[in-house]
């Protein structure tokens, strides 16, 4: 069964929000990912200077 | 009214980027990861309760049987109801694991802290961890070790942004972290579920018909590559299984031996090493696994499955025995040589989807990985004992100093070589156990009578036939 221009129109509306959503989650993954790796160094170097 | 969440609502258009799948399966995995900063809490817990540390570390060791547990009794659950679905469990009960361990935190009753934290939570860890795991495969099929690394690393980066967070947060919310529980659990509580609920939202399975631009599917199996499938309950069967349960079991053995004495370890080994020195032991440790995920996995895309696990069980043992015999000699050499251990510990648990994947089929990849977990839970309670009941040993002995280690060292490599000796003789799955064409239908579910030995069709014959009789009438 086809899907009417409406139906079409909402499915790519839906998608669209949801890529956007994901790109979203990427820069707070990301930004999560390098506030802890950043943490970790700054810890990191207590190894070699202390 | 939840039916936004169901498997079928959640199938891509053919042209989505399937790039844009990774974020949610991190968003979950890094919430999760958390329960690796758990120490975080321990003193201010062992304060707020007036008690030692071992019922303290007893709230860790339920959530991590639990995530073992739930993962294999719930994986056939998350592969029939699909991604979203699961990941919304998840973020439900890892949510509700924190608030209900904060009431039991501001009533003063422990019991709510195992219960909420440990059972509730551990629900949630176990489900989130192989919610997203079979969906990247089936986007990923080109890739499966790249696409399994991408998720998993999350996990062990987890700990990297949850240990900073809840110190700031135990130190912002007053000035005796004890007091500071509740607030932080609360809000940690509210954090993850936002993650994760976002993570569920954004995850998208492909099409039945969807593959990757300008890849062609393998008509037929290569080596250890199956182009068929093998059901979950089929799979548990195999010899293949168990070679491989005993695989992850020795190499996460190995690796948990280490990573819960990082800390104490490095300090017996070389007495100049300052406190705050050896908590960056840790963090760079947490590093190597965290990359260790990303790195071996997707380099087990170009080696193979079985080279890879050749090299985390064997490289590992020389580095054991390496560490064992010289590690006092050189800071640099220990640092270097446990660090490429632990890459191999968390390259261990994300390159085991794709082999799974590579032996069984894609199919219930999810629900097979999920009882492979079971390892992980034994080799919890495994790892930790050798080396703890070696030291304390030792310490009656009155040794000291890196003498507390060494025989518990060189056990590891003895561990490391029975994981060597069972990723060799890992083969391809006898076509006998692969599923007919009839076997899974289209959402993951497995229909009795198939791919089973012999033995155990007859029993499901009888409750194939009432469960047809069944569908149909529910079609009807």
């Amino acid at each position: 069964m086809s899907s009417t221009p409406a139906q079409e129109q909402s499915e790519a509306h839906v998608s669209r929000s949801a890529e956007a959503a994901a790109i979203g989650l990427y820069v707070v993954v990301s930004a999560g990912l390098a506030y802890g790796v950043w943490q970790t160094l700054v810890k990191v170097t207590a190894l070699f200077t202390g | 009214m939840l039916s936004f969440l169901d498997r079928e609502h959640t199938v891509a258009p053919h042209r989505y980027n399937r790039w844009l799948i990774p974020p949610a399966a991190l968003a979950v995995h890094l919430s999760i990861g958390q329960v690796y900063a758990f120490s975080v809490f321990k003193n201010p817990l062992v304060e707020r309760f007036d008690t030692s540390l071992t019922p303290i570390g007893v709230i860790f060791s339920i959530s991590i049987v639990m995530l073992g547990l739930s993962a294999a009794v719930l994986g056939t659950w998350v592969e029939r109801s699909g991604p979203r679905k699961a990941m919304a469990t998840a973020a439900v009960c890892w949510s509700t694991g924190f608030l209900v361990g904060a009431l039991g935190i501001a009533t003063g009753q422990l019991w709510l802290v195992y219960l909420g934290y440990g059972v509730i939570g551990g629900i949630g860890l176990g489900i989130g961890y192989i919610s997203p795991v079979s969906t990247l495969i089936k986007w990923f099929p080109d890739r499966p070790g790249l696409a399994t690394g991408l998720a998993i690393m999350g996990f062990g980066g987890g700990a990297l942004v949850a240990s900073p967070l809840s110190t700031a947060l135990l130190g912002r919310f007053a000035a005796d972290p004890q007091d500071a529980l509740v607030p932080t659990w609360v809000t940690l509580g509210v954090l993850y579920a936002v993650m994760m609920l976002l993570g569920a939202w954004v995850v998208r399975v492909p099409a039945p018909d969807w593959k990757p631009e300008g890849w062609t599917p393998p008509t037929e199996s290569r080596g250890m590559r199956t182009t068929n499938s093998v059901t979950a309950s089929s799979a548990v069967r195999t010899p293949q299984f168990w070679l491989l349960w005993t695989v992850l079991f020795c190499n996460v053995t190995a690796g948990i031996g280490i990573l819960e004495q990082a800390s104490p370890m490095i300090q017996d080994f070389f007495g100049d090493v300052t406190p705050a020195a050896a908590a960056g032991y840790v963090g760079l440790l947490s590093l190597c696994n965290m990359i260790g995920r990303l790195l071996w996995s997707s380099t087990s895309d170009v080696i193979g499955r079985k080279m890879m696990y050749a090299v985390y069980l064997g490289v590992g043992a020389g580095l054991y025995l390496l560490t064992a015999l010289g590690g006092t000699s050189s800071t640099f050499l220990f640092v270097a040589a446990t660090g490429i251990i632990i890459s191999f510990y968390g390259g261990g648990f994300a390159t085991v989807p794709a082999y799974l994947k590579d032996l069984f089929g894609g199919l219930q990849v999810g629900a097979i990985h999920g009882r492979l977990l079971t390892a992980w839970s034994a080799a919890g309670i495994a790892g930790p004992l050798i080396v703890n009941a070696i030291a304390d040993a030792q310490i009656a002995r009155g040794q000291e100093g890196a003498a507390l280690y060494g025989l518990s060292l060189r056990i590891m490599v003895g561990v490391l070589v029975v994981g060597f000796i069972a990723n060799m003789l890992v083969k391809a799955v006898d076509s006998k156990h692969h599923a007919g064409e009839d076997a899974v239908s289209d959402d993951g579910t497995e229909r009795a009578g198939s791919g089973q030995d012999a033995g155990d069709q007859d029993d499901d014959r009888e409750s194939a036939t009432a469960r047809r009789a069944a569908g149909r009438s529910a079609e009807a």
